[in-house]
């Protein structure tokens, strides 16, 4: 009985070493990834949906619609992780906003992110966006650790079809002694009438590249459908997405070689 | 928390509203009672200079790999310039570094402000005078007859490099008065390294590897100068206060004249001078400087001049060049640099140097040959050789060639030989390079085989490499090296990639190197 009980305790410290110190490469990072997550996390580019444009905000152009989505994931099944998050894009003049709220974590970890990004267009192809997020860690509610990180990025149109886009993912950050992991994000995106193909490659730390691809078929209007894969997990994304009015709703799934598969449900709404 | 989401985005507004204001005003009319202009008119003197509104925006990314780092570097910087006003940002992240920002740089450096001529708060160079208070990188020798002297001799300026030496962190200043330049500054950085039996030895090469453990040590810096201007004459005096370390001074004398040319003179006060001319009219260019090095890296810890290999104490040394410009297109260039110990106190790894170097350069519009010849003679002296009158005199000889010729309207070849010898032993580099241009795309394809005798006759070369990236290349031992260089310019960006593999004859698979490089470019 002692065994069944210290187990996923055990788990959980496992998992939270790892996050920590942001060696789970490509497994942990990524909570509330949304729609991306159905396209091994590629979300420094593509199109601008909620979850991408919280990370990029540079993909957020000037025909961006008011859009509020909510977001929920279970993380690897049976790790009682889950990841909630609610996201709201709003248009502007030059510079559309977004404005996140997330919650991760489990009844040993907890995080708290709020986020707010704004994106500006330089030139006709050329956008950058910057976020700012507080992040609220508790662990084992004894400590609490805050942090307020900065993250810009850019976006470049090469063509109709191909854009280039990068993110420097918590280049500045407070307190100066946070572990937070700095990461930078660079991906590439090529896009047909029904198909677009997704690159992205990531470095995150002292740790080598990672590179991540994906793929999304827009079968008709309504529905899409995306799978990816990660190179350093060796993990297996698919995903669909069903557009209905100013309603979509969408799923995903992520499958780890070793641990159990991830499950995601959302819902966007257009304003 | 609602309070600090209200909070949260009340910064993102005003942070959106400098932005706007700032960077999109191209596509506006500019709005002279928006917050940014009246920040501006508070901080900045630009009444009357509304016509004068230039600005432009740099950025640049890049990754680069080499199998012999076993790692990834990467780079990002940009620099934003409004006004005069210039925002500068640099991260950099060497192989198995932990951090994406492991050398970072952010200055901001502005023109007329607060009355001064120049700001700058964050990283920074002093470039004062002829490298005797530190180290002058960008003051090297080179077959060019300009380098024997400053054009400059006290200028301050925004550190923008990889370079993880060589620079400041704090605040600098110049101000301009009539016939009277001021300048100044305090500096106090954290200096990584490892502490030995031998004490504190700083991290020269900047790679901090996260399974390694340095130490820092904290750099202070205080630095004043001052330039007079009168007549036609040019006088400065600078100093500098370094803890640890020790307060240096230097100063220079200079005068330039449209018959006789440039005659500069400098030094510092521990007996180290320098005296140079150099003149230059429409075909000729000629400079020489004469060096008096009376301690290179004792108790100055600086060695401005030195040229030898060893660690002699006392050196004199000195150098002459020569740009000849006959007709319209042929050009000559020659250099001489001698240099000699003053006294043979050191036991032993004394030695005397003297290069010459001599370049014929033809130009045709299709067509570009150049050729070089190249002589180094190194004397090894020993107290042996000292009382025998003896000494061991190994010249080693370089002669080179490069051609470049058109093959078409977007096509050139280009054919480099390069060969050393000294004594019995011999070297030789061979390389081929195709460019290739069309449209938007450029491409160039090289190939080296080259066969190295020895450390010593090791031969460099260039080959395309991305902006502002290191493109020279030594080889060594018997092997080839494969080369791609591809570009893709498109407004407002520049994609370059590069490939090269290495491969060293004698290790099969182990004396493999390859090398990618990929860089994006923005320019606004």
């Amino acid at each position: 009985m002692t065994t069944v009980s210290i187990l996923p305790i055990f788990r959980r410290r496992v998992f939270l070493c790892l996050l920590i110190l942001s060696q789970g490469h490509a497994a942990f990072e990524y909570p509330g990834a949304g729609w991306a997550s159905g396209t091994a996390h590629i979300q420094v580019v593509g199109q601008a949906q909620l979850d991408r444009s919280r990370f990029n905000p540079a993909l957020m152009d000037s025909s961006q619609t008011g859009t509020i989505g909510l977001f929920h994931h279970r993380l690897f099944s049976g790790l009682d992780l889950v990841s909630t998050s609610l996201t709201c894009a709003l248009p502007r003049d030059g510079n559309p906003l977004v404005m996140s709220l997330s919650i991760f974590g489990d009844e040993v970890y907890q995080e708290l992110q709020v986020l707010s990004g704004d994106a500006w267009q330089l030139s006709p192809d050329f956008r950058v966006g910057t976020t700012i997020s507080y992040s609220q860690v508790n662990m084992e509610s004894e400590t609490i650790h805050r942090e307020l990180s900065l993250s810009p990025g850019m976006v470049l149109k090469l063509s109709e079809e191909l854009s280039l886009g990068s993110v420097l993912e918590n280049v500045i950050y407070l307190p100066q002694d946070s572990v937070r992991a700095q990461v930078f994000h660079l991906g590439l995106d090529y896009h047909l009438p029904r198909i677009q193909l997704l690159a992205e490659i990531e470095k995150a730390g002292p740790l080598d590249l990672d590179l991540k691809l994906a793929m999304q078929l827009s079968l008709y209007q309504s529905l899409t459908l995306v799978m990816g894969y990660q190179q350093s997990s060796r993990a297996l994304t698919g995903g669909w997405r069903l557009k209905v009015g100013k309603w979509a709703v969408y799923y995903t799934r992520m499958g780890h070689p070793f641990l159990p598969p991830s499950h995601g449900l959302g819902l966007d709404l257009d304003l | 928390m609602k309070r600090l989401l209200i909070l949260l985005s009340l910064c993102q507004c005003l942070l959106a509203q400098w932005a706007a204001d700032s960077l999109l005003d191209e596509m506006e009319e500019p709005d002279v009672n928006s917050f940014y202009e009246i920040l501006m008119e508070q901080l900045f003197d630009t009444r009357g200079e509304d016509d004068v509104r230039s600005k432009s925006m740099i950025l640049r990314q890049r990754l680069s790999h080499s199998s012999s780092s076993s790692g990834w570097t990467v780079l990002n910087k940009a620099r934003y310039m409004q006004q005069g006003l210039s925002l500068s940002i640099l991260l950099e992240q060497d192989p198995t570094e932990a951090k994406l920002a492991d050398h970072q740089v952010i200055t901001l450096s502005t023109e007329s402000m607060l009355g001064l001529s120049q700001l700058i708060v964050g990283d920074f160079q002093a470039r004062w005078g002829m490298g005797y208070l530190y180290d002058q990188p960008g003051r090297r020798r080179s077959l060019a007859a300009s380098s024997l002297v400053s054009q400059t001799s006290l200028k301050l300026r925004p550190h923008f490099s990889t370079s993880e030496t060589g620079f400041f962190r704090g605040l600098a200043f110049s101000k301009q008065l009539p016939g009277l330049t001021i300048m100044g500054f305090g500096s106090q950085r954290m200096i990584l390294g490892k502490f030995s039996s031998d004490g504190f030895k700083v991290d020269s090469d900047g790679k901090h590897p996260s399974k390694d453990a340095f130490s820092g040590q904290r750099e202070r810096a205080l630095g004043a100068a001052a330039l007079v201007s009168s007549w036609g004459w040019d006088v400065y005096l600078a100093g500098m206060l370094k803890v640890p370390g020790s307060l240096r001074g230097e100063w220079g004398i200079r005068r330039e004249n449209e018959s006789w040319g440039l005659l500069q003179t400098g030094g510092d006060f521990l007996d180290n001078y320098f005296i140079a001319w150099n003149y230059a009219s429409r075909r000729l260019r000629l400079s020489t400087q004469f060096r008096r090095q009376q301690d290179a890296e004792g108790a100055t810890g600086v060695s401005p001049f030195s040229s030898l290999a060893t660690t002699g104490n006392t050196e004199y040394g000195f150098s002459t060049r020569l740009q000849l410009y006959p007709w319209r297109n042929i050009a000559i260039r020659f250099a001489l640099d001698q240099d000699l110990h003053q006294s043979d106190t050191r036991i032993s790894g004394l030695e005397d140097s003297q290069r010459k170097n001599l370049e014929l350069v033809f130009k045709s519009p299709t067509r570009k040959l150049k050729l070089e010849y190249g002589q180094q003679v190194q004397i090894e002296l020993t107290p042996a050789d000292r009382w025998q009158s003896l000494s061991a005199s190994r010249p080693i000889h370089k002669v080179g060639f490069r051609l470049d010729q058109d093959l078409s309207r977007n096509g050139r070849y280009v054919l480099v030989g390069k060969t050393a010898r000294q004594d019995q032993q011999c070297s030789y580099l061979i390389q081929q390079v195709i460019k290739v241009r069309r449209g938007a795309f450029r491409a160039d394809l090289g190939y080296a085989l080259y066969q190295i005798d020895d450390f010593y006759l090791r031969i460099g070369a260039y080959e395309s490499s991305p902006l502002e990236s290191f493109g020279f290349f030594t080889a060594y031992d018997d092997g080839q090296r494969f080369s791609c260089y591809v570009s893709y310019q498109k407004d407002p960006a520049i994609l370059e990639l590069k490939l090269a593999r290495a491969t060293q004859f004698a290790l099969q698979d182990e004396g493999e190197v390859l090398l990618l490089n990929f860089q994006l470019s923005i320019v606004l």
